[in-house]
């Protein structure tokens, strides 16, 4: 069977608390860290990740009017307060994809806050449909057995399997 | 391309420089970085109205960390360059010494690293680093908004963003300025490469000037944009440079 | 052993709907049908058309969701799992909830493999109807194999042997590579000899003792390197079963 898991180093998985519940190397290309060090980064790149979201450069509508009763109700919609956001129409999210000199990290997270992190290489394409399928893959495995307590780690064999497969016989 | 702020972070984890533009031509000629940062926009996360300060602080918090983030995964040698929200981009710079330059853009921006380094190595450097009149450190931001350094800056990023477009992009006269600031550098000769560099400039601003808006521009050679209060503080500083101590660290 | 009392409760149960030939299905249908118009409980369409008013073949090609399947047979598990002493315990329970259903599959899957056209509604349940219960040991494994996997799987189960063993001639293993019940589940670590399967036993031991076997059904893991959640379910049938056998042969019954 090719090997074509060539640009994907890793994937971790943090729950909507902040905590890691998957972490799997599939290539190396990047330094190996104790489960501790991955526990801390999670929960680090949490906290960033609200952060990056929270930072959006707001954009005055009418009259740039810093009044200290502007407040907007709706964090993603263009609030009627007085500014909009750069992409109007699209929700504001987080931080989606970082770049680096050796790695590129693609953020996914979905609509019940889990956040999944792939760590490729800067010039893997179609990085979006690997983490959509992680994403289905991991509803299908995880989400699905029985033996999975919600927000806790995953240890589910069929995941682990059906990811190294589907990874190794991407083309 | 819209820039939409930029920050300078000195290696004590201190805001030392922060500027915030509009889209829109309006208030964004701000002198003093309260003034602009004040004025130009609400910015608060959802229902409080947080400080700009705080702005700054959440920033350099964010850049701290996934720097940290990156090293730890990547390598020592490894660098955070950008990192892309659905709604902006933010380009991240290093420099040897700790000082960090990040510059928050729309999403269609290229990589701003080159022009981050320009702003560094043209701007910074140039106009903070080696005033004698601006201090080593800069607790509170002072010596870094300096005018030569924030008109520089003003062009350099109109000039990669066209976003800004001046009025005073008509006026002539200021060719003549642009020749004696070039004297004056040519005369304290600073280095060979800037020399040639100044000369480049020197040539493609006299032979056309709308050159300038394809090319990222050093900051002094051309006066087109400074205002008469400007010229004078301009003048200032270069003659400033002609001193004994300056030319010492050349 | 606990065959025939469970048996028993079973039928108490399912009004004694079990056996096949007979109008005693019909009758159940209609006397079902006036019992959900008078609870309140049930929900009856305007047009007064149950559930059990529905032809049994009108499902026949249906097909159900799998997403939906796996859900509920989770939950299924998870319930099961609540209060359990230990795997045995579980697949114990597991199994306990797969019988009544391979009960009353029987019924369908007789009803659907002796006749197709409609009009067998009225047809079949005269006394005449060929008796198509198993009485042999081999035909009901080739029922459970066949028609009964295609019924619950869309298709037909993997391998069916005997055991070679002189010591347990009662023994035969009925093979799924990849069973549809245990596709999304993974088991922990600790608990890697349970085989949710077992649900599925416990519907082959119903089926069994509908048709008069006594019977032990049980699951077990045998992955191999293609197959990893290969499962071989081991039907053990009793010492009378295997008696009536030896008669059956002797007399040359089919």
């Amino acid at each position: 069977m090719p090997d074509n898991t060539r640009g994907v180093f890793s994937l971790i998985i943090i729950n909507k608390a902040g905590g890691l519940i998957y972490q799997r190397e599939f290539q190396s290309g990047l330094r190996n860290l104790s489960t501790n060090d991955y526990l801390v980064l999670a929960g680090t790149f949490h906290g960033v990740h609200a952060i990056t979201r929270s930072i959006t450069p707001k954009i005055p509508i009418s009259q740039p009017a810093p009044s200290p009763a502007t407040s907007s109700t709706g964090i993603t919609a263009p609030a009627a307060s007085g500014y909009s956001y750069p992409n109007p129409g699209v929700p504001v999210s987080g931080l989606d994809y970082l770049e680096t000199d050796k790695f590129r990290m693609t953020c996914f997270q979905t609509l019940t806050g889990t956040k999944f992190l792939l760590f490729t290489d800067p010039l893997t394409g179609s990085v979006d449909t690997i983490i959509q399928k992680i994403y289905e893959l991991y509803a299908d495995y995880v989400m699905k057995n029985p033996f999975y307590q919600i927000e806790m780690p995953v240890r589910c064999e069929a995941f682990d399997r059906h990811l190294g497969a589907w990874l190794r016989g991407r083309t | 391309m819209v820039v939409y702020s930029f920050y300078i972070f000195d290696r004590h984890a201190e805001c030392i420089y922060k500027r915030r533009w509009l889209p829109r031509p309006t208030s964004t000629v701000g002198k003093s970085r309260s003034d602009t940062v004040s004025g130009a926009a609400p910015t608060g996360l959802g229902q409080t109205v947080r400080s700009t300060d705080d702005d700054s602080k959440l920033v350099f918090g964010t850049v701290f960390s996934l720097r940290n983030m990156v090293r730890k995964l990547g390598g020592e040698d490894d660098n955070f360059v950008s990192f892309t929200t659905s709604q902006y981009k933010l380009h991240y710079y290093e420099t040897p010494t700790n000082t960090k330059f990040v510059m928050l853009t729309d999403l269609k921006s290229p990589s701003m690293r080159i022009a981050l380094q320009q702003i560094y190595i043209n701007l910074f450097v140039e106009y903070v680093v080696k005033n004698p009149l601006s201090p080593t450190e800069h607790p509170g931001g002072v010596g870094v908004n300096n005018e030569l350094f924030e008109e520089s800056l003003e062009q350099n990023l109109e000039v990669s963003s066209r976003e800004q477009v001046h009025v005073r992009k008509g006026e002539t006269a200021g060719s003549h300025r642009s020749g004696h600031i070039e004297a004056i550098i040519y005369k304290s000769g600073i280095s060979k490469a800037q020399e040639r560099h100044s000369c480049n400039r020197a040539h493609t601003a006299a032979d056309s000037p709308v050159v300038k808006h394809t090319v990222l521009r050093a900051p002094a050679c051309d006066g087109t944009f400074w205002r008469e209060k400007k010229i004078t503080g301009a003048q200032h500083r270069s003659q400033a440079r002609q001193g004994h101590p300056y030319r010492l660290f050349m | 052993m606990a065959a025939p009392p469970r048996h028993a409760t079973m039928q108490s149960i399912s009004n004694g709907g079990i056996a096949p030939g007979t109008d005693r299905p019909q009758a159940q249908q209609t006397q079902q049908a006036q019992l959900s118009q008078q609870s309140p409980g049930l929900r009856v369409p305007s047009n007064r058309k149950t559930i059990y008013d529905r032809h049994l073949n009108r499902s026949r090609n249906a097909e159900l969701s799998r997403a939906s399947f796996a859900f509920l047979f989770g939950e299924m598990v998870t319930y099961a799992q609540r209060r359990v002493t230990g795997i045995q315990d579980l697949e114990k329970r597991l199994n306990e909830q797969g019988y009544p259903l391979g009960l009353r599959l029987l019924d369908l899957l007789f009803y659907r493999s002796t006749s197709t056209s409609s009009s067998a509604l009225s047809s079949s349940s005269t006394s005449s109807s060929p008796p198509n219960r198993p009485l042999r040991i081999i035909t009901l494994l080739h029922l459970i194999h066949g028609p009964l996997w295609r019924l619950l799987f869309g298709r037909a189960a993997d391998a069916l042997e005997h055991s070679v063993s002189p010591d347990t001639p009662n023994e035969y293993m009925i093979t799924d590579n990849d069973p549809m019940v245990n596709t999304y589940i993974s088991a922990p670590r600790d608990m890697s000899m349970l085989n949710c399967a077992a649900y599925v036993a416990g519907i082959i031991e119903g089926v069994c003792d509908g048709c008069g076997f006594e019977t032990k059904v049980s699951a077990h893991n045998q992955p191999t390197e293609l197959w990893p959640s290969r499962t071989v379910f081991l039907v053990r049938f009793g010492d009378p079963v295997m008696e009536r056998e030896k008669v059956l042969e002797r007399a040359g019954v089919k």
